[in-house]
């Protein structure tokens, strides 16, 4: 913590000469040159309003008011500070200024009013009526004065405390730091029960003017939880009476300490360091020199009590306090496992956050999800007060109408040194549409105690191994497969064919019947049939043209078959052999004895040979 | 020759006796006794139950990467059986590593369709019913009977669909699966011990393999990432 910028109050008592002042200087400076510039003097001058007030005339002694000085002019950023006269039955205990501008148009011009007002705070000396004399001022060649203020002063109220010391401007003394300077940590009470708060409040008191400060380490407070209430960040001195001498006293830091185990807690001393302003007399602080003073709270014990171990319900979730409870859901009825949210509110004063969440009885058919917590605690009046909501997303895994029992919650009310119960619910939900997830095994009694592997097998009967991978065989089928659909595909235009194209029908019949010809030629031969044998070959060879060429061969001559077989490109020898063996063919079948038993054989060589070359 | 014959085949039938010795120290809890059992019996070659069997005693033992291995294994040979996914999911969910992407569900889905049948089954079943389908469309080219049509076209959805099956497997195959089997391995930006360290992947972690460089391999991860990582570490799932 930095405690630091403009630290004293209007009432701040101690400093004798703040920033205020030179705050003061330096806009009074900025005025003056302006004024010497820019602003034209007999009007300024003519402007200007300067008046003293004080904030009430009869005080008792050694009691602060405020004697207000205001300085008033059109256009004037400033106006220089005014003389405070020589003021020997007051104190002066500090200063500060303000200034305020209003700008207004009037007739198409702007004016401007400025304001500065200077504030004293002052203590009377001594009993009866006491004059402050007229403040003066000097701007621009003409003399301001204020009205002297008559005070009346009488003795101070029971507990008011004594007249300052003289350590005030104009007696030069320094103050010593010892003594005058104090840090206290100071517990609202020192026995409490483990989770009951204590309130700590931390305050610096000093008789001399700090300007600021910061923590020589961040305060910790073992065993305890720490919630944090009030932090300083800045000083703002009160008046405060201490040991019978009057102190200008500014809280530090409040905390609430939650004690976490019973026995004697201590809390180590806090450093402080704080930033003293020594040596000035003069009123703006012109001379004043800083210091650092560290100070440093007394040890404290608090003595914690356990909690009473008899009557403790077992609903106790660790409250201290005072506490109510409230349950509800946020939708009563849910369809197709939507998660609907139970939302549990504890409220009250004492250690909200260190509740833990109160158990909820199992539903059967509910889910039940761990909640989702929210703490929202705070100080009022001293007490730590807060509210912790507790959401537990419900997801329904069957239908029907379930009811959630009432959930139950205890605490520990320390004033009253007894244990209480608070109970809420029970509640009602309707669900339809589940998704029937929930296992079945636990709503026939039988209880899921946890997962595993299912167990090895044991039967070693089919053992066969399996290679990894692909066997080769299928590529073969594949293979063997497009072939048969070729197939299929060429035989079925083949028999399309036969059946259309008379030419392909005879050229495919060709060959066999040449051969079953050619067989029966043969067998002539063997039985030395000549005229047969050679009216069977001759048969054989124009059948077979006929065939091959799809003509009616029995029907041409020979010049025609010569002249269709060099039409269809058949080689001139071979057509030549062909009809050498029809010419013999003729012969042998019309002047049998003409050719030899010799011939015969050649001939039907030849004839083979000249038909298979066609 | 009858010595050589009885040679032959104890070679090639899995040995039953280390199986049932296996799950006799299985049952003892000797659980490292078993493995070194069931792996002898792999020795004659991979059979889905002892693999599954050697994927339980893995995972007794607290090697929760051999186990998923051992449990992929089995599930490449038999691909149907609910123990095998039930001890590999329960393997899995033991793993340190999360796996950071999650199929969409309808590509599990497709997947554990297509799982189904084993790679040989895919493969067999594909090639029987296309060559069932082929003759049957043969003999409707040749016959045209109706009924062969009908036949053609059903053998040729079956035979699409172990195709494809065969292809899920094909293509699981050729990413070079492989399993992390030690407790905790560093990947590095490079295939040497110096090279940053860019990844940790612990016990059971499931990844592609996607170059190996001597005694170093690429791994990679599920989402994306990966890095080299010692030879050891890991080991292929197939």
């Amino acid at each position: 913590m930095s405690v630091a910028g403009p630290p004293v109050a209007p009432k701040a008592g101690a400093s004798r000469a703040g920033r205020g002042g030179a705050v003061a200087r330096a806009i009074a400076c900025a005025a003056l040159v302006s004024l010497l510039g820019a602003v034209p003097p007999a009007r300024a001058a003519g402007d200007l309003g300067f008046t003293a007030s004080v904030d009430q005339t009869t005080v008792g002694l050694g009691e602060t008011f405020q004697l207000q000085v205001t300085v008033q002019g059109t256009q004037t950023l400033s106006a220089p500070k005014p003389e405070l006269p020589a003021l020997p039955d007051f104190n002066l205990l500090g200063s500060s200024s303000s200034q305020s501008t209003s700008i207004s148009i009037i007739n198409g011009r702007m004016q401007q009013q400025v304001s500065i007002t200077f504030t004293y705070s002052l203590s009377a000396k001594r009993l009866g009526q006491l004059t402050i004399p007229p403040c003066r001022l000097s701007y621009q060649g003409q003399d301001y004065a204020t009205q002297p203020i008559t005070m009346t002063v009488v003795k101070a109220p029971q507990g008011q405390a004594a007249p300052m010391p003289q350590a005030t401007p104009g007696t030069g003394g320094q103050v010593p730091i010892e003594g005058n300077l104090l840090l206290s940590a100071v517990p609202d009470r020192r026995t409490v029960y483990v989770g009951e708060p204590v309130m700590l409040a931390v305050s610096l008191a000093t008789r001399l003017q700090v300007t600021g400060g910061s923590w020589e380490s961040m305060p910790s407070f073992d065993g305890f939880w720490v919630e944090d209430v009030y932090e300083a960040d800045r000083l703002n001195f009160q008046r405060q009476t201490i040991g019978g001498r009057e102190f200008a006293v500014s809280t530090l830091k409040r905390v609430a300490l939650f004690p976490l185990a019973a026995g004697d807690a201590k809390i180590k001393p806090l450093a402080f360091n704080a930033t003293v302003m020594q040596g000035s007399r003069d009123f703006f602080g012109m001379f004043g020199q800083q210091a650092s003073a560290r100070v440093e709270s007394k040890p404290l014990t608090i003595h914690v009590l356990p909690l009473p171990e008899t009557g403790r319900p077992a609903e106790f979730t660790g409250g201290v306090g005072r506490f109510t409870m409230t349950a509800s859901l946020d939708h009563t009825t849910s369809t197709n496992s939507e998660p609907v949210n139970l939302v549990v509110r504890i409220a009250g004063t004492g250690n909200v956050k260190l509740i833990e969440k109160p158990a909820i009885a199992p539903v059967q058919g509910l889910r039940i999800l761990d909640p989702e917590v929210k703490d929202d605690d705070h100080v009022e009046n001293g007490v730590v007060q807060g509210t912790k909501t507790l959401r537990y997303p419900i997801i329904p895994q069957a239908d029907g109408k379930f009811e959630i029992p009432p959930i139950k919650m205890a605490y520990f009310d320390p004033k009253a040194k007894t244990y209480r119960t608070l109970e809420a619910g029970p509640l009602e939900l309707t669900a339809s549409g589940a998704v029937s997830n929930a296992p079945v095994t636990e709503a026939s009694g039988l209880k899921v105690l946890g997962t595993d592997i299912a167990y090895i097998k044991s039967d070693a009967s089919s053992l066969a191994t399996t290679p990894f991978g692909t066997p080769w065989w299928p590529n073969v089928l594949y293979l063997a497969s497009l072939g048969t659909i070729f197939w299929a595909l060429w035989y079925r235009g083949h028999r399309e064919r036969l059946l259309s194209d008379r030419g392909y029908a005879r050229r495919l019949r060709s060959s066999g019947l040449v051969r079953k010809r050619l067989r029966e030629a043969e067998k002539q031969l063997k039985s030395r049939d000549e005229r047969g044998f050679h009216a069977a070959l001759a048969q054989a060879v124009t059948g077979y043209l006929g065939d091959r060429f799809d003509l009616d061969a029995q029907a041409l001559t020979r010049e025609q078959l010569r002249a269709e077989l060099d039409r269809r490109r058949v080689k001139p020898e071979v057509a030549a052999a062909v009809m050498d063996v029809l010419e013999r063919c003729d012969v042998g079948r019309f002047s049998p004895g003409a050719l030899g038993d010799h011939d015969s054989g050649a001939l039907f060589q030849r004839a083979r040979d000249a038909l298979g070359q066609v | 020759m009858l010595m050589n014959l009885l040679f032959v085949v104890a070679l090639v039938l899995p040995p039953v006796e280390a199986f049932n010795h296996g799950n006799q120290l299985y049952a003892q809890k000797d659980y490292a006794g078993a493995a070194k059992s069931y792996e002898q019996a792999l020795q004659a070659g991979p059979n889905a139950r002892v693999y599954y069997n050697l994927g339980n005693a893995m995972f007794k033992a607290g090697h929760v990467g051999k186990a998923v291995l051992d449990y992929r294994r089995a599930r490449y040979l038999d691909p149907r059986d609910p123990d095998v996914k039930a001890n590999l999911a329960f393997a899995r969910s033991f793993r340190v590593d999360k796996t950071p992407v999650l199929p969409s569900p309808f590509a599990a889905m497709m997947g554990a369709a297509l799982h189904t049948l084993s790679h040989r089954e895919a493969a067999t079943g594909a090639a029987v019913a296309f060559t069932l389908g082929a003759l049957a469309l043969a003999l409707w080219i040749v016959r045209r009977w109706t009924a062969t049509l009908v036949a053609a076209i059903a053998f040729a959805a079956v035979s699409l669909w172990c195709f494809a099956s065969q292809q899920a497997w094909a293509a699981e195959v050729a990413a070079h699966p492989a399993v992390v089997i030690v407790p905790e391995a560093g990947a590095g930006s490079g295939p040497s011990d110096d090279a940053k360290q860019i990844l940790q992947v612990h016990d059971g972690t499931e990844v592609r393999i996607r170059e190996t460089r001597g005694d170093w391999l690429l791994i990679q991860l599920p989402g994306g990432a990966g890095g080299w990582i010692k030879k050891d570490a890991v080991e292929r799932v197939y």
